[in-house]
């Protein structure tokens, strides 16, 4: 290349230089990506998650066994000491209702009641980061052995242990079977919310707990209802 | 000055502008340079003009073989500058149409207020939208009507036209850029000016069209058009053609005895059996399907002399890259072949010894959802090769569902990434509501992670932030009605267009990476 001095014109048939004097505003060096590596620049996708606040879309808490199909699993409690995501508690149970929460002391004053049972209500959360309580149906001490009741109960162990479990009715032997998803919490992590295990109780039975005896519900208990 | 692998940093910036008789609409090359002009700035701040015409040098002036940045507007002109006179295209380069586009792609959407998008923006126009000087357009049109009308300038001509090259256009585009820099994604700006050039290669190629056939076919479309209207009736049974013309309410009328649903055009609250609003039932409505292919060969038929076809018997058709809200190329849909209806592209045809290859990529949109939602069933499913047999099989508890049960949970798994409710799939597969209901809740058993990653995505969009893809291409909403259903597909859409530019850049790399 010619050296070219400011002002200077290359001349041949038609100037094809010239040398201006020095721009305003300085732009270079610059630094640009390698085309050959876009690779490198793929915007990490995580941004999606962003204002997805799961605690902020959970208003409404279900109180239900984990739909069949969908992984879940539970948080695990340290042995003897006082559970924080499970607790024993009595629910009232009437076809085509939603069930009550009864105060122990209301349950243990309606023990003929055949409609209140023992239940371990457990917070469980799905791989689709729905959370939700298990209400785990328990064999009264004078009772016989329930198959369904004693499976679920194994199969809540195992979702305890770390593991994403589905739950599988098996109508014919009469007892839920299980099946261990292959992701690890390490590839999809479970999405607790931080809500208080009682303010998910008091979220989905909000304005049906039994906490005395003059209740509504021995009136139609008692009585009937057309409702 | 240095190259580290993944940046370059550039000691230069080389601003570069040709002017060129660009033969719009005739499907022709563009013409042969009359000038290639250039503004090159070094670290000091010194200025040096390049004006170049033919013959043209070996090697640009400004190519001393240590890296520098090539900067312009819409570089796929002077792609083609630069492959009339033998030089390798400019890389690393900065494409300030093409940056222009990624950054004001919810502006331009809003704009147009409507479906569609507002048409890129010319020079004059980017330049006004950041309040750069311009320049006269009287003096542009005047500058271009120079070159399109003469092929043969002389000196003074063409000293004129490198007077206007460096000093007008040169100098709004290094303008431009310094007003746009302070935004611009300096990381992966030059991947999409690869693509820009890229693509005025693949334009430049053309699409060798078989000249006899088509030639019959412009000359004898009267008769066709006339018989396949006729066919149209008669398959029909029913004149949605009467004396030539095509009558609406024949169409819907005939929609409504075929028990076929008639969707509502949202914006004008009417009946229409539009293509955009009838499309996703075509697969459910046989009957449909035939009107709607036979309605749109009429209709291209009757456009058929609008293909851009050039002497050496190619076509070749502005691309309008990112063009749609997704970013995908839009072209137009009776200039270029790929526009028109499928059956048409049989109008291509390799020359003697040459072949072609229609390569497509197997649902797409269903692997980037699997992807990025991270749902572990729909991967598996995506990976078995067929996730919509997977879905319907697993869903109905058997081992090899019909076709058309495998139709109806496509239509199922697709609609709800287009966020459609039970209400329009109903209508779609002529299902009752609670028939579509149920299979969408199913779908949402078998791939939790899918639909609640979909709600987060409705969730962000609520929040007006911009849903951002791999390689920086952005939508954020704009406010308006149902523009939720575009934010579901968004992601799928998006992303596949730039999985298509990294294919067309040539980066099998980062194609790798995508596909993992």
């Amino acid at each position: 290349m010619p050296v070219i001095n400011p002002g200077d014109t290359v001349t041949g048939e038609r100037p094809i230089m010239t040398k201006k004097p020095i721009s305003t505003e300085k732009v270079v060096p610059i630094t640009v990506g390698n085309p050959a590596s876009a690779a490198a620049f793929i915007i990490d996708q995580s941004h999606m998650e962003d204002f997805a606040n799961p605690e902020a879309d959970s208003s409404v808490v279900e109180c239900r066994r984990p739909p069949r199909g969908i992984f879940f699993t539970v948080l695990p409690e340290e042995k003897d000491k006082k559970m924080v995501n499970r607790a024993y508690v009595f629910l009232l149970e009437i076809p085509g209702r939603d069930s009550y929460l009864v105060a122990p002391e209301i349950a243990k004053e309606k023990n003929d009641e055949d409609v209140i049972r023992p239940i371990l209500l457990v917070r469980y959360v799905t791989m689709a980061g729905e959370e939700a309580l298990w209400p785990l149906k328990l064999t009264p001490p004078d009772a016989k052995t329930n198959a369904w009741n004693l499976s679920a109960l194994n199969v809540l162990e195992i979702a305890s242990s770390g593991k994403w479990v589905r739950i599988v009715s098996h109508q014919k032997q009469g007892h839920y079977r299980h099946q261990v998803s292959t992701k690890t919490f390490e590839e999809v992590p479970p999405r607790f919310t931080n809500r208080p295990f009682m303010d998910l109780i008091d979220s989905h039975f909000r304005d049906r707990k039994v906490l005395t005896a003059d209740h509504e519900i021995w009136e139609v208990l008692a009585n009937g209802s057309t409702k | 000055m240095t190259i580290d692998g993944h940046t370059i940093t550039c000691a230069r910036i080389v601003v570069i502008d040709s002017e060129f008789d660009a033969k719009k609409g005739q499907g022709e090359r563009p013409g042969f340079p009359v000038c290639i002009c250039a503004i090159e700035i070094d670290e000091d701040g010194h200025e040096i003009e390049h004006r170049l015409a033919a013959p043209y040098p070996e090697r640009l002036p400004w190519d001393r073989g240590d890296p520098f940045l090539t900067i312009g507007f819409a570089l796929g002109a002077e792609a083609g500058s630069y492959m009339h006179a033998g030089y390798a295209l400019p890389s690393p380069a900065i494409d300030l149409y093409a940056e222009y586009m990624v950054l004001h792609n919810t502006e331009m959407v809003r704009a147009a207020g409507n479906d569609s998008k507002a048409a890129g923006p010319t020079l004059i126009q980017a330049c006004q939208r950041y309040g750069v000087a311009g320049m006269d357009k009287a003096r542009k049109d005047e500058m271009r009507a120079l070159v399109y009308s003469k092929s043969e300038l002389t000196p003074e001509e063409i000293a004129a036209e490198q007077d206007y090259c460096l000093n007008d256009d040169c100098r709004m585009v290094l303008r431009l850029f310094r007003a746009m820099l302070p935004r611009l994604d300096l990381l992966r700006a030059p991947f999409r000016a690869a693509f820009m050039t890229e693509i005025e290669r693949i334009r430049w190629r053309g699409k060798p069209i078989d000249m006899p056939l088509y030639r019959r076919t412009i000359e004898r479309t009267p008769h066709i058009a006339a018989k396949l209207r006729s066919e149209l009736n008669h398959k029909l049974g029913v004149d949605i053609f009467f004396n030539n013309v095509w009558k609406r309410s024949t169409v819907l009328r005939w929609m409504r005895q075929n028990q076929i649903p008639v969707p509502v055009d949202p914006r004008t609250g009417r009946q229409t059996c539009a293509h955009k609003y009838i499309k996703d039932m075509l697969q459910t409505y046989p009957l449909l399907k035939i009107y709607d292919e036979g309605k749109r060969m009429i209709d291209a038929l009757a456009d058929l002399k609008k293909l851009e076809i050039g002497a050496d018997c190619r076509n070749r058709a502005w691309l309008n890259p990112f063009g749609t809200k997704t970013g995908r190329n839009n072209p137009s849909t009776n200039k270029e072949l790929l526009g028109l209806p499928y059956t048409m592209r049989s109008f291509m045809r390799p020359g003697p010894g040459m072949a072609i290859a229609q390569v497509d990529i197997g649902n797409e949109e269903i692997g980037f959802a699997a992807a990025l939602s991270g749902d572990p069933v729909l991967m598996q499913d995506y990976r078995s090769g067929d996730p919509y047999r997977q879905f319907a099989a697993a869903a109905l508890g058997v081992l090899n569902p019909t076709k058309q049960q495998r139709q109806v949970y496509k239509a199922c798994v697709l609609g709800r990434i287009y966020g459609m409710g039970a209400e329009a799939l109903a209508r779609n597969l002529g299902i009752s509501k609670a028939e579509a209901q149920r299979i969408l809740d199913q779908m949402t058993t078998r791939y939790p992670v899918l639909n609640a990653w979909l709600e987060r995505i409705q969730i962000k969009v609520a929040h007006a932030m911009p849903i951002v893809c791999l390689l920086g291409w952005s939508l954020a909403a704009t406010g308006r009605p149902g523009e939720e259903r575009t934010f579901l597909n968004f992601p799928m859409q998006a992303n596949s267009a730039e999985l298509m530019r990294l294919i067309i850049a040539r980066e099998p790399s980062a194609v790798n990476r995508l596909r993992s």
